[in-house]
This record gives C-alpha cells, structure tokens and sequence, in this order.
C-alpha cells in the first residue's frame, strides 16, 4: 500500500467525518464514543504521514477503515425511526450473555428483503489494539450494529429473526461454532463420531465423507460444517427466548424445499424439528452436543428464558401488561399464536360488524406488541429510577 | 453470516501485520503476539483447553494448534526465538491467502 493512497484514504475520511462529526445521539454511551472519534481523527491529522513504512501505512490504514464503519454505523443511529421497542429486547437478551455490558446497539434499516443480521466487524478484533497503541485512545465500548429490512422495521413478528441474529453474535463472541467444529473434526479423524446422527443433521457433509474426495482437514468442509454448526446454535438460542415463533416464520418464508440443505445451512424442516425438541425437552443429541460447549464456555445451559402467560388482552384490542423480562420475550409467541390461531376473535370480542382480513389482523397484532413492549420498557425505566431515589 | 467471515479475516490480517512489525525490529505488539503463542503452546501441549484459552483470539490460537501441534508444543514460552515468530508468520500467511481464494 502506498503513502498516496494512504493520503487518499485520509482525505475520503475527512470529508466524510465533516459531515458527521456535529452528530448528536440520544444515548450517552455514543456521544462518549463519538467524542472519542474526534478526538482519533484530531490525532491522525496531526501526524505526518512522511516518513512511514509500508507496515505502518497498514497499520493506519485499518484505523481508517474502523473510522469509515463507527461513522456509518453512528450515522445511521441518529435516525428518528429506528424502533427502539426491539432493540430493548434485544439488549435484555444480551446483557444475559455479556456482563461486561461494553457492548452499544445502534441500527440501520437496509434495503434488502431478508437483510436482518448483526454487524460486528466494530465488536471484536485487534482494531482498538491498534488505535491504543498508536494513539493512545482506548474505546471503552464497542459497537454492534442490527440491520433491519427498512419495510419490516415495525414488524414484530418477522423481527423474531433479530434474536437468531444476536445468537450469531454470542456465537462469534464464545466461538461457539468453531469448538463444535474441531470436536467434531476430532471425532472424525478418531472414528468416534456417532455417524447416524452426524448423517441426520449434516447429510452433505456425511456424503462428502464417504465420496472420492472425502478431506477431514479440507478447509471448504470445515468451514461449511461450521456455518452449519451455528445456525444449528443460533436457532436453539432464539428459543430460549421466543419459543418456537422463528419455526413459524421460517416455514412460511423458505422459498426453496423445506428438506433442502446448503453448505451454509440445514434444511429448515431440520431446524424446526431441533428447536421443537428443545422446546419440548426432548434427549437429543445435537442439543446436548452444542449444550455442553456452551456450558463449558459461558457457565451458562441453554434453558427457557421466557415466561408463559395467558392473555384475551391482544383479542380485546388492549396491550397485555408485562411483568418481567421474560415475559416480554414470550411476546413475540404470544403474538404469533394469535396470528396463527385465533385472531378471527377480534372481530367477536370486540363486536365489529364487518370482516377483518388477515393482514389487518397481522397489523393489529404488530401495534399490540409494539405498544406492549413499549409500556414495559417505561414503567421498567419509572421503576429503576425510583429505586436509586 | 458474511460479516463472521470479515471480522475473521480482518483478526487474521492484523496478527500478520503484528507479527511482521516484530520481525521488522518493532516490539510494540510482541505483548499481543507472545499472549497468543501463549495460549497456542498450552493447548497444544494440553496445560489448556479449547474452552480456557482466550476467546477473541481462539481462532487464530486454534489454527496455529492445528497447523503443526508438534512444533508447538515443543516450544519454551520463555525462549521464544526469531524463528518461532516466522513460522507463526508463514502459518498465519497461509490462512490469509485462504480468504483471498
């Protein structure tokens, strides 16, 4: 890499920092790390790029490129239409796996019809290494950005997605995957592996192995048998906390065969079984496999993390009252149950003299839920600030 | 998910730079490099499980293992030579080119 594009670099980042940087958020813990920012860029456009190696033009270089994502990941946050109700959720759930809590949430709402997923290139890594080595700054906080699709913001019932994505986070945080991944690679290699059941939920990798060019150590097959350990992970993980309601959703948004596997992911027909076994506390023993290592590595079992709770509330058009965390995850089941069941009632209960479709009775769903989670979080805030009074 | 891959190609790229900053004289990330080789000697020794070595940098340490769990685990973690850090270098080159495929 060369001085001048290095200068090129620099010159993009400040035009794009000029634009950025009379940025306000709303949450103190940005505005902390926005400051931190600046005072980044102040320290590199004091120093002279003159006489810098090859190495260390490398070195700048990815403090720029980190500079280029928290700009766009902070941009985004300061949008007035990000639905904050989930991403509440979502910071629940988190705050469980990663008490350190130096992790900020902000969103982005994207384009993309099935674009949810969690954006941690700014969580983990060697980049704020760098930065405090050459510039002193330590960032306290790292980002972690979701990616919404822009059409389903407000949509409750797909976001149940949001809580597989943040699996995929923990994941990454844990290397859950890759333990499972070298386990099995093990197993492999000592004939150890039980093969009805690595057949069952690894089939191409299972015909892989018993083809003409079967390689334990190829690095195409591990790093597909570990995509596949993940999503297996990140499905179990959602239905701690939403049941089986990604099932729902899965099912009725495959598009391809539900028994089709890809080397990135399981057949959803597999994936819905594992979760309802789970859910249903059947011995399984992919759950009991991905179990282990997650014990092992968080000191944690994966478990129920909702609550169940009966409710007309949602048929009577009123949000159900929420009274703790759990509960407010089992939302999403409960407004799925509806939706899937009886939502006819609304025009019963309510004594409506005219048919709702489904998708009004969809919508009314979302509000519900919405307002839902939204009176907890309030009277959750109300009763956190009184307690320290 | 393409962002795991990015966020395990950018560890791996940047342990490359540290590695290439010491052997280029510059110690300001020898720390860093010894912390992983560390970690990479204890588990291929086995002192260390995969579920006790440090969890942001378990990638890298578990494919070094894996690379030549011979030669680690013959290594004195307090007489790390030259020759150490070019051989971790050239594993970890190798990997690189794996993401660049």
């Amino acid at each position: 890499m060369s001085k001048r594009l290095l200068e090129l670099n620099f010159a993009q980042l400040a035009k794009n920092w000029l634009q950025s940087k009379n940025n306000r958020y709303s949450d103190q813990l940005k505005e902390e790390y926005h400051h931190k920012l600046d005072e980044l860029f102040q320290k590199m456009s004091n120093e002279s790029f003159d006489s810098l190696s090859d190495l260390d033009i490398q070195e700048r270089t990815k403090v720029i490129n980190f500079f280029f994502y928290s700009i766009n990941f902070l941009d985004n946050s300061t949008l007035s239409n990000i639905p904050f109700e989930i991403v509440k959720c979502l910071e629940i759930a988190l705050k469980e796996w990663s008490e350190e809590n130096n992790f900020i949430i902000v969103t982005s709402l994207v384009k993309e019809q099935h674009g949810f997923s969690f954006d941690n290139r700014l969580s983990f890594g060697f980049d704020y290494k760098i930065i405090e080595t050459l510039y002193g700054i330590n960032f306290e906080n790292k980002l972690i950005q979701i990616n919404i699709p822009e059409f389903l913001a407000h949509d409750y019932l797909a976001n149940v997605v949001l809580y597989h994505e943040l699996g995929h986070f923990i994941d990454h945080k844990f290397n859950i995957s890759e333990i499972l991944t070298d386990q099995a690679r093990i197993e492999l290699l000592t004939n150890t592996m039980d093969k009805v059941e690595f057949q069952k939920y690894f089939p191409l990798h299972y015909d892989y192995l018993n083809g003409p060019a079967n390689n334990i150590n190829d690095n195409n097959f591990l790093v597909s048998l570990k995509s596949n350990f993940a999503e297996y992970f990140c499905d179990l993980f959602a239905a701690q906390y939403i049941s089986n309601s990604i099932s729902s959703y899965l099912s009725l948004i495959t598009n391809t065969s539900l028994t089709v596997f890809s080397p990135t992911h399981p057949s959803t027909i597999n994936r819905n079984e594992l979760v309802d076994e789970f859910i249903n506390s059947k011995p399984n023993y992919l759950i009991k496999k991905i179990n282990d290592v997650v014990f092992n590595l968080t000191n944690k079992n994966l478990q129920f993390r909702f609550e169940e709770f009966k409710s007309d509330d949602f048929k009577y058009l009123i949000p159900v009252e929420i009274d703790n965390d759990n509960q407010l995850h089992y939302l999403f089941k409960y407004g799925w149950n509806l939706w899937l069941g009886e939502w006819e009632e609304f025009e019963r209960k309510n004594n409506m003299n005219y048919t709702i479709h489904s998708n009004e009775a969809y919508s009314i769903i979302n509000n519900l839920i919405e307002k839902s989670i939204g009176n907890y979080i309030v009277s959750k805030f109300w009763q956190e600030i009184n307690v320290s009074d | 998910m393409i962002f795991s891959h990015s966020v395990e190609e950018n560890k791996f790229t940047s342990f490359a730079l540290f590695l290439n900053q010491l052997l280029d004289g510059q110690s300001k990330y020898k720390s860093e490099i010894d912390d992983v080789l560390s970690e990479v000697i204890a588990l291929a020794k086995g002192t260390k499980t995969l579920f006790q070595v440090d969890r942001d940098k378990l990638p890298i340490i578990l494919y070094l293992k894996n690379s030549d769990p011979e030669f680690f685990s013959d290594i004195d973690i307090q007489e790390i030579t030259n020759d150490v850090y070019k051989k971790t270098l050239s594993s970890i080159e190798d990997k690189k080119s794996e993401y660049n495929v």
